[in-house]
């Protein structure tokens, strides 16, 4: 879609309070991102182990099937 | 050039909308934990009999706020989902990691509120079992969330800070962005008011979505779980019928029907609360559990195991020393003036106050101190 929008109308001009496809450069605070991010990757991975340890009721592959879409096959 | 020309497309509005996803995913997977908790205890962790109507409260919050993130997680999502279109999609390995803790953070999100309403439902179309399934999920989720907010704070925190006046502005014909936070709270709203009568009293009237009604069923309240045909048999030759006291005890009981009646007699008004949700103070009538621990000799401060007649997932239930004591656990015989009906698990069943409704087992067949 160029400059004009839906139905002819010309948009109004990006401002800054606008979430476009503009590129970003990533997290604005890398210090608070890095922290949070190794907590979170940490709660990540235990409930991944968490799946493979219950894996008789969890059926991990039919899980991740469900967990990235969904699938009645699965 | 930008392809998302919308004004909704906002950060204020992300910000907003992800400070209550946040809200919500924090107050499910706190609640959830502890309904896992309960259900299957650790050695360390002791849920208290009173309040009597905590887990209500915690159970039914679990699922209103379940339901209420449907329309904020669809929201935020059409709201920030050109930034999946970004480029360069990534600008260094920070940025790598926020990506792709993105998919746990997505897929999560959906596959917790979708098998979340279809156990609800009772319908079960995958292969793995419902609560393992989700409370691991639940921790992948929740883990995905504090990534996203470590790479977002700083960024809602500067878009909260903008003036409102200057971020209202709507796309011509189109909807303002007040008007957008207006029919997400309004579609939020309706969902909990539909839904949450099945746990809250005075909007019970208005719970035109809810599952389970409360007042609906044999007896006046719903099954869950339903007897088998050998459970049916057993029930309908109730002279046949024995319940066991066993395990460490100083003489093992097998008691009759009949002589279960003949004991001391307790009257309790308790909730019954589901863990999908519904809940109901219905006026119980039986014997005391701690009345047939004694009388088979062990102390009442015991832990037992309340075992029913037909096999299933849920046939077992742990009754721990806090909850043995309270006057109010007992095996019912009698539900509202009435023989319990077989569909609720007569000839008797497990109740106690502040328990799960899974665990207040029905058909009771065994009880085993530990």
């Amino acid at each position: 879609m160029g400059a004009e929008g839906v139905g002819g109308l010309t948009p109004l001009p990006l401002d800054e309070d606008r979430l476009s496809n503009a590129a970003d450069r990533g997290p604005a605070n890398r210090r608070l991102f890095s922290i949070m991010a190794v907590i979170g990757w940490v709660l990540m991975s235990y409930g991944v182990y968490g799946l493979i340890i219950n894996a008789a009721q969890t059926h991990p592959s039919s899980w991740l099937v469900w967990f990235l879409g969904g699938d009645r096959r699965a | 050039m930008d392809a998302f020309t919308s004004t909704l497309h906002s950060q204020r509005l992300a910000a907003l909308l992800g400070i209550a996803l946040g809200v919500s995913f924090s107050i499910c997977f706190v609640t959830g934990l502890l309904s896992d908790l309960i259900q299957a205890p650790p050695a360390w962790f002791t849920w208290p009999a009173r309040p009597v109507g905590l887990y209500r409260v915690t159970q039914g919050l679990h699922v209103a706020t379940g339901f209420a993130s449907i329309p904020l997680l669809l929201a935020k999502l059409w709201i920030a989902y050109p930034r999946l279109w970004a480029w360069p999609p990534i600008a260094g390995l920070l940025h790598l990691v926020e990506r792709i803790s993105l998919v746990p953070l997505v897929g999560g999100s959906l596959f917790l509120l979708f098998t979340g309403v279809l156990n609800i439902g009772f319908w079960y179309p995958w292969n793995f079992f419902f609560p393992t399934g989700h409370y691991w999920a639940a921790w992948i989720t929740i883990g995905a969330l504090i990534v996203h907010i470590g790479a977002k704070a700083s960024i809602a925190r500067n878009a909260l800070g903008r003036s409102r006046s200057l971020t209202n502005a709507p796309m011509p014909g189109g909807l303002t962005r007040r008007g957008f936070l207006g029919a997400v709270t309004g579609a939020m709203g309706l969902i909990t008011l539909t839904t949450a009568g099945q746990t809250f009293p005075p909007l019970r009237r208005l719970a035109f979505l809810a599952p389970y009604v409360p007042g609906v069923g044999p007896q006046g309240f719903p099954v869950v779980g339903t007897p088998s045909a050998e459970t049916v048999e057993l029930a309908e030759r109730i002279s046949a019928y024995r319940l066991t006291v066993s395990g460490a005890v100083a003489n093992t009981l097998e008691l009759s029907l009949e002589d279960l009646q003949a004991l001391a007699q307790h009257e309790a008004e308790l909730p019954i609360s589901c863990v999908n949700g519904w809940s109901q103070t219905l006026r119980w009538k039986g014997v005391r559990l701690s009345d047939l621990v004694v009388m088979a000799g062990a102390p009442p401060d015991s832990s037992v195991t309340v075992q029913s007649l037909q096999p299933g997932t849920y046939d077992v239930s742990l009754v721990n020393p806090l909850q043995l004591q309270d006057p109010d656990t007992m095996l019912a015989l009698e539900v509202n003036g009435e023989p319990l009906h077989v569909d609720h698990g007569f000839p008797v069943r497990l109740i106690g106050p502040n328990r799960p409704g899974v665990t207040n087992t029905k058909w009771v067949q065994r009880v085993s101190v530990d």
